[in-house]
């Protein structure tokens, strides 16, 4: 800063400093000694300066702070992302968009979890991290797409004991998604309703090395659920217990149909307990015992519904089960014969991989209204017979000619089955039938007879999607629910496949590149520049 | 800025600096493309990701901006920095660029080894992986552009990156402190909105919204204009 001559003051005077002047010198007066003010002015401005600094410096951080939180806001209006990944798991498909924009009626859908367990899950799986995700992102465009017809809220049970009263009412618990419209409701679990695999399930396969497509149903969840609780009612169906039947394929039926936004209700026909008012459809679970005569009549009771029939029966046959009254029952009433034989598959190619056993084989599904051409599990398969004449009969599934037929009873009374041989059924046998459907039509209504041959098909839909598809297809077509039932494709979050490393040789060349050599090399290269600058 | 950037990007390779932030990435890398891929199966490079995040965070970039301005105090060499013919903007931004485009390189080898998990049959995920280069190209930014404030602070390097250690841990326990709090919602909140590690997710995951992209880039932002601010006030003193 130049000194200016305004801002001298007077000088401390020198007084040892000798006088050139020639003249008598003048008495030299004292002035007070003044310190020149240049220090006070450059202090001054550089606290004009520096305050200023501060003060931009602030408006600064207040204003990047200020357009993150307007960004955050425009962002919760406005939740436009790119989804990167590759079956685009965080966009909405068209079909559930056009299903979000079409909702009529007040929804409430209220998550039992504080909002940053769906928006920064840590759950220690990636493939469960992005479902959550994928569920957050879902649930904000159907609450947008739906024009505020869907609410979305998140209570934490624990934090919100009052609010969340209303919810643990309907059967809510920590992590429940529970759906509302009006006094319809139907809770979601976050463990097992948004992936065909839980998270348990997925560790348990990792833990014995095999690797499993996880896939998100985040989306199907969601419709049905919206679907059950505000779109029009699905028939009901009733499953009979009692004789011992096979627990595994009700549970496996209960969870196809349940999610699909069918009421399945479990009657216990041995304590002739009243079957519930909306059922349309009965289930008989492969009993291992036999039912009673005046269990039959009831049920028949219930199939002929006064002579308006309309009510359907879906019979699952237990290979070992000695059934011969219901047997019969299906055989009058709907013209399917359950023999005693068991298919017994010569192909190699249809045989399961998994079992290695010949009763372990796959069926061929023809091309139906209800079903697409597939190939199904169907093991240890009864064979059945379409005797009935006024009924209108259609195999479900089908066996090739390379199958035969082994009689369990046969089997048994010879030592065991060790010298009984599989015989090849009479040639109007085939192609041998595992699963029909009956429909019987009157004048006063419909009633359909759906029978399979296997328990065991039911139990191997938990994870063949084929057989998944026949069975829920079926039932739609029988219970009229094909065009009230929204199917949507699942998501794959993290596929089965592998990277196939050919050899260990070629693990090790691997290792060597990328771990060793790689690294290495680039320290290498540094100590040879260090060199080089050494030496010039 | 441009001049700068050049003077910057060539003393990084003349010293160590680059080739053992380089030979870190790529060890960590290979190391855990080998364990979670060849070994593993996976097809995805998750792993890869996962262990690049958290050596950026916590060697990578204290190491790579320890001596962005530090150096230059301690010899004096600023200077003539701060006197030259560029402006304090273009001296930070180009020092900034350069260190940068360093760990950006390093990153590269990410794509490297997607390419090998193609030659082994298998179809990366372009899409995906590009997401996730991108969630940690901007994450690296935000804390190159912290380091280079604290080493604007400090002529001691080891001070320097032991400030940018602090403030990465900070930052990578930063969601923890959410569950310290959870009675104070509005603190809950402020920390989620602050966190940088539940917008990075985002981009692993699948994601690239503005408002996180906005985020780390308003963030790099201030800390590049706070270190303009710091050089400023030395030409006051």
């Amino acid at each position: 800063m130049a000194l200016e001559e305004k801002d001298l003051h007077e000088l401390p005077v020198d007084e040892t400093a000798e006088s050139t002047d020639t003249a008598e010198p003048a008495k030299k007066e004292r002035k007070p000694l003044k310190l020149p003010s240049i220090k006070f002015k450059r202090d001054s401005r550089r606290l004009r300066v520096g305050a200023a600094a501060t003060v931009f410096t602030v408006v600064v951080i207040a204003a990047i702070f200020l357009l993150n939180v307007i960004v955050g806001i425009v962002e919760d209006r406005w939740p436009i992302a790119i989804d990167t990944t590759e079956n685009q798991i965080y966009t909405l498909s068209d079909q559930a968009t056009a299903y979000a924009k079409s909702v009529d009626k007040d929804v409430e859908i209220v998550v039992c979890a504080d909002e940053a367990t769906l928006s920064a899950p840590n759950t220690g799986m990636t493939e469960f991290n992005n479902m959550y995700l994928q569920l957050h992102a879902a649930l904000d465009s159907f609450r947008s797409l739906s024009g505020g017809k869907i609410s979305v809220k998140y209570i934490d049970l624990n934090e919100q004991p009052l609010e969340a009263a209303t919810y643990t009412e309907m059967g809510a618990t920590a992590g429940s998604v529970v759906i509302v419209c009006g006094e319809n409701s139907r809770v979601l679990s976050l463990v097992e309703d948004f992936t065909n695999y839980s998270m348990e399930e997925v560790y348990m396969y990792s833990y014995y090395g095999q690797a499993v497509a996880v896939n998100s149903t985040v989306e199907s969840a969601l419709v049905t659920g919206i679907n059950a609780v505000s779109g029009e009612k699905l028939a009901g169906v009733t499953v009979l217990t009692g004789h011992t039947p096979d627990t595994n394929a009700i549970s496996a039926l209960s969870e196809m149909l349940t999610k699909r936004g069918y009421a399945v209700e479990q009657v216990d026909i041995t304590t002739m307990k009243e079957f519930s008012a909306d059922s349309q459809l009965m289930v008989i679970p492969a009993p291992s015992e036999d039912y009673s005569e005046a269990e039959i009549k009831r049920i028949r009771e219930w199939v002929e519904n006064n002579n308006t029939y309309g009510h359907h029966l879906m019979v699952v046959k237990n290979p070992v089960g000695k059934t011969p009254n219901l047997d019969t029952y299906v055989q009058d009433t709907f013209g399917i014969q359950i023999t005693g034989d068991i298919v017994y598959e010569t192909n190699y190619n249809y045989i399961y991989s998994g079992n290695q056993s010949p009763i372990y084989s796959y069926a061929d599904v023809a091309a139906t209204d209800y079903a697409k051409a597939a190939r199904v599990l169907a093991p240890i398969n009864v064979h059945l017979k379409t005797v009935g004449t006024s009924q209108t009969i259609t195999p479900l599934y089908t066996f090739p000619d390379t199958a035969m037929l082994y009689n369990l009873a046969e089997a048994e009374a010879k030592n065991e089955g060790e010298d009984y041989e599989p015989v090849k059924g009479a040639a109007s046998d085939y192609p041998l039938v595992g699963a029909a459907l009956s429909s019987i039509y009157t004048s006063n209504g419909n009633t359909h007879g759906i029978v399979l041959g296997s328990n065991s098909f039911l139990q191997a839909a938990v994870s063949l999607d084929e057989n998944e598809e026949l069975t829920v297809g079926v039932i739609n077509a029988v219970l009229g629910s094909e065009d009230v039932i929204i199917e949507l494709e699942d998501k794959v979050l993290s596929s089965a496949d592998t990277l196939a490393v050919k050899s260990a040789g070629t693990a090790l060349v691997v290792f060597v590149i990328f771990v060793i050599l790689v690294p290495v090399g680039t320290l290498v290269a540094c100590l040879l520049v260090f060199l080089k600058r050494r030496h010039l | 800025m441009i001049a700068v950037f050049k003077r910057e990007f060539q003393s990084l390779f003349t010293g160590p600096i680059a080739y053992f932030v380089w030979a870190l990435m790529f060890f960590f890398a290979g190391l855990f493309f080998y364990s979670y891929n060849i070994l593993g199966g996976l097809t995805t490079l998750t792993g890869v990701f996962d262990i690049l995040y958290t050596i950026s965070l916590m060697l990578v970039v204290p190491i790579l901006t320890m001596r962005a301005f530090s150096e230059e105090r301690r010899n004096r060499t600023d200077q003539a920095l701060l006197t030259a013919p560029v402006s304090l903007t273009g001296i930070v931004m180009g020092k900034y660029l350069a260190m940068l485009l360093v760990f950006a390189l390093g990153m590269a080898i990410t794509l490297v080894l997607t390419v090998v998990i193609a030659m082994f049959g298998a179809t990366p995920a372009w899409a995906s992986i590009l997401g996730n280069y991108l969630g940690l190209l901007l994450l690296g930014g935000n804390l190159i552009a912290a380091g280079m404030f604290f080493s604007t602070l400090t002529e001691s390097q080891f001070i320097s990156a032991l400030l940018t250690f602090a403030f990465s841990f900070i930052l990578l326990m930063f969601d923890s402190f959410a569950s310290l709090f959870s009675n104070a919602t509005w603190l809950v909140t402020a920390i989620e909105f602050l966190s940088v590690n539940t917008r990075y997710q985002a981009f692993a995951a699948g994601t690239i919204s503005y408002g996180n992209v906005i985020y780390f880039l308003s963030m790099q932002a201030l800390f590049l204009f706070l270190s303009v601010r710091v050089l400023d006030s030395r030409k006051w003193q």
